[in-house]
């Protein structure tokens, strides 16, 4: 049976047929591996909050410990209240004497009112501003006191959001500067993923689209959706400031060109508890069911 | 979904499993064609093998994807 040899015609044929399921092969192919939205290129991100004092002083007391999970309105650490308790004692009594000085004038006027055409108007007129002098130095004496309380509650440094501590590089007895920051809080609810699509790419992609998101090494999938196109990315060919104020233009290849990656911005619908998701993860994100 | 794989921390695009099990695939698949002396129905029996290896390239992509829709369900 194996003597036999087919036809040259039939021989055609059957390669003919072949090779045309071997052409829609390499289209499946090319769908799904080229033409698929999906991209290796994906990064997690999340809500970087940099914690700093409002007030100066020495950290007394560290509440929390690097990478421990906080709640909105734990304590992180405090500065030393001393100075702000007595910011506040003074403010206190700047308050009294200003009531006293008040209380002082208000009296002067109305005598003056009582004794009528005794006194010239000037003087009556003078002792009644006086008296409103008086009273505004009181309502800036009242103020100059909450802003001391306020000092000495913001010597309590609280967690602006539920999230993680992150590189706690600062211990009891540093100094603290106000509006320096001391250590970093990861927001734990804020975290989604930045899949970098190349730019032929992006025009097939819409908001709300929906995602799949793999962690590397992670067997799990999770879902998402697209939830936004990054509008702009540098032009290294529009840099300024260089010579002469003329742009730099690269030179670039004639035949072969990358395409740039654009951002889209993927939200996760649901994080598992257990998954523990870092910012800087690298992820593959792929669009559609 | 396609994704990268890792091995042993190095990052390897999905191409590279798929294509492995698709040689993996071919092997037996070539031997036995061969065995019953298949390619004798054919014009050239070289270009009936590289249709044939291109069809299980497409068949070891479908079950990567396979795979992973398991994996996504399971999830």
């Amino acid at each position: 049976m194996s003597e036999r040899r087919p036809g040259r015609w039939r021989a055609l044929l059957m390669t003919g047929a072949l090779v045309l399921v071997a052409a829609i092969a390499v289209w499946f192919l090319w769908f799904h591996y080229v033409h698929q939205l999906w991209t290796r290129d994906a990064r997690v991100r999340a809500a970087v909050i940099q914690v700093a004092p409002d007030v100066s002083g020495r950290i007394t007391a560290m509440a929390v410990t690097d990478n421990s999970r906080v709640e909105e309105g734990d304590a992180l650490f405090s500065v030393d209240p001393r100075r702000y308790r007595l910011a506040v004692a003074r403010a206190e009594a700047e308050l009294a004497h200003r009531r006293q000085e008040l209380a002082l004038r208000d009296d002067e006027a109305g005598r003056r009112k009582r004794l009528g055409r005794a006194v010239s108007a000037e003087e009556r007129e003078s002792a009644t501003r006086l008296a409103e002098v008086a009273r505004a130095d009181l309502h800036a004496a009242e103020a100059a006191l909450k802003e001391a309380e306020l000092d000495l509650r913001r010597a309590e440094v609280t967690a602006p959001a539920a999230g993680f501590v992150t590189h706690l590089l600062a211990h009891a007895g540093d100094y603290a500067r106000a509006g320096e920051p001391v250590l970093t809080l990861v927001d734990g609810d804020s975290f989604w993923v930045e899949a970098y699509f190349r730019e032929t790419q992006v025009h097939r992609l819409g908001i709300g689209d929906p995602a799949r998101v793999r962690l590397l090494g992670s067997e799990r999938t999770l879902s998402g959706r697209v939830d936004g196109i990054a509008r702009g990315i540098a032009n290294p060919n529009a840099a300024s400031g260089t010579d002469q104020g003329l742009p730099p233009v690269s030179p670039t290849f004639e035949w072969v060109r990358l395409a740039q990656r654009i951002p889209v911005r993927i939200e996760l619908d649901e994080v598992p508890e257990d998954l523990t998701l870092v910012a800087g993860m690298t992820a593959s994100v792929s669009i559609g069911e | 979904m396609l994704y990268e794989i890792d091995l042993g921390g190095v990052l390897l695009p999905p191409l590279l499993p798929v294509l492995v099990l698709a040689l993996l695939l071919f092997w037996p698949v070539n031997r036995l064609i061969g065995r019953v002396d298949g390619y004798r129905w054919f014009w050239h029996p070289a270009l009936a093998g590289l249709c044939v290896f291109l069809v299980l390239c497409a068949v070891a992509l479908a079950l990567f994807m396979f795979g992973s829709a398991l994996l996504w369900e399971a999830s």
